[in-house]
């Protein structure tokens, strides 16, 4: 009795603990900047390449802040900066959510955008957004890290 | 005598899994719209370690198995508290899950409502207090029910309800069988609808109270259980003061026969 109490109790504790210092490394491994890659749209009704048709990017992604911005910077301190080809600027708020695995993003007139993270490490980031813009969908984003050139 | 036992005992099954399904509802709405996670999918958190690994997401992996040794640790502090019940009989060991339970429901909510900064580690671990919360909800509801009642586990009701189906309208023969199977299908039938019930009020309420929610769920629970937890104690109370009153009636009345 009392070694099953020490057992559910220990396992207890080292779950708490462990969780609160697995979340830092997630934290810390979303944060820097990034670019771009590609816009996909997969698991749809219809087939619709969008690589290369900004005009269906736009549609699909209009109710998306940030599909008009092409270079993304995510920073510690929960803030995010977003920069198009022309300089034009926007910052928001991010969170993680879930397992480390949904990025919420909160924008200044508090509308809120949610991404799936699907894959996350040293050079890619892609994401994963559903919509039902023209068709039942999800909206595919790869993002490239951008290195410091030394 | 015994049928009425049987009877009652049926009843207050069928009472304990409607009313924490639909915390388990309630519990697992507010947790998916606040946290992105669902607080007691313990089926769909295994699949998700298999998807992780094959990822080689190693941390998310160990999250999610602390999140399932948490409902695992739940449901053994219930279970273990309801061991003790055999050695140690008083009231608060009988409700001592519900009072963990409601603690958790009402330190989260406050917590979340106040506090929370939306950050990944309060996230998790507020994801982990609900799981432990409904580890211990769905423990207590199996050790008291001898495992019969386990509100959180449709995977299982589910199969249960197309088996039962089968069996009360084509198969089943025996009267005895059958009352089994129309009690058990019953059941089921409400431990589902509970569910989908508190799923409906979480997913609507957590839009406009937001942690606020969670607190419904403990009062929606310590409401209930006052009401089926407390009413023997309850009836047997009205019984002594019936009885004292009555004894008073006897003694008077015996008193005014010696005075004749």
């Amino acid at each position: 009795m009392l070694r099953y109490f020490l057992f559910i109790a220990v396992l207890g504790t080292l779950s708490f603990v462990g969780i609160h210092q697995v979340s830092l490394h997630s934290n810390e491994s979303i944060q820097g900047d990034w670019e771009e890659l590609s816009w996909n749209y997969i698991k749809s009704d219809k087939k619709i390449r969008i690589e290369d048709d900004a005009v269906i990017k736009y549609e699909l992604a209009s109710h998306l802040v940030v599909h008009q911005f092409e270079h993304w910077r995510i920073l510690s301190n929960n803030r995010m900066e977003f920069k198009d080809s022309k300089g034009l600027k926007h910052s928001c708020s991010w969170y993680l959510k879930g397992r480390g695995n949904i990025l919420e993003l909160v924008h200044p007139n508090n509308t809120k955008e949610t991404y799936t993270i699907k894959n996350i490490n040293d050079s890619i980031l892609e994401m994963h957004v559903e919509t039902a813009v023209h068709a039942r969908g999800v909206l595919k984003i790869v993002l490239l890290r951008k290195h410091e050139e030394v | 005598m015994k049928k009425f036992k049987k009877n009652q005992s049926v009843q207050n099954y069928q009472s304990i899994a409607f009313v924490f399904a639909s915390v388990a509802g309630i519990v697992n709405l507010s947790s998916f719209f606040l946290l992105y996670s669902f607080a007691s999918n313990i089926t769909g958190y295994f699949a998700m370690i298999a998807e992780e690994a094959t990822s080689k997401k190693w941390f998310q992996v160990f999250v999610v198995l602390a999140w399932i040794s948490l409902f695992f640790v739940g449901s053994a502090v219930s279970a273990t508290i309801t061991h003790l019940k055999q050695f140690h009989r008083s009231l608060i060991i009988n409700y001592l899950p519900i009072i963990i339970i409601v603690s958790i429901l009402f330190g989260v909510s406050i917590y979340g409502q106040f506090y929370y900064d939306e950050s990944i580690q309060e996230t998790e671990l507020i994801l982990g207090a609900l799981l432990f919360a409904m580890g211990v909800q769905n423990g207590f509801s199996a050790s008291i029910s001898n495992l019969v009642v386990k509100n959180t586990h449709l995977t299982g009701a589910t199969t249960d309800l197309a088996v039962l189906i089968g069996r009360r309208f084509f198969w089943e023969n025996n009267p005895e069988g059958t009352l089994f199977v129309k009690q058990r299908l019953k059941l089921v039938a409400l431990t589902i609808s509970g569910y989908v019930f508190g799923a409906t009020i979480g997913g609507t309420f957590v839009r406009y109270f937001g942690f606020w929610t969670l607190a419904v769920a403990a009062l929606f629970l310590l409401f209930f259980t006052l009401l089926f937890g407390l009413s023997p104690y309850f009836i047997r109370w009205k019984y002594r003061v019936f009885s004292r009153t009555r004894n008073v009636e006897i003694f008077r009345k015996s008193l005014e026969s010696l005075g004749d």
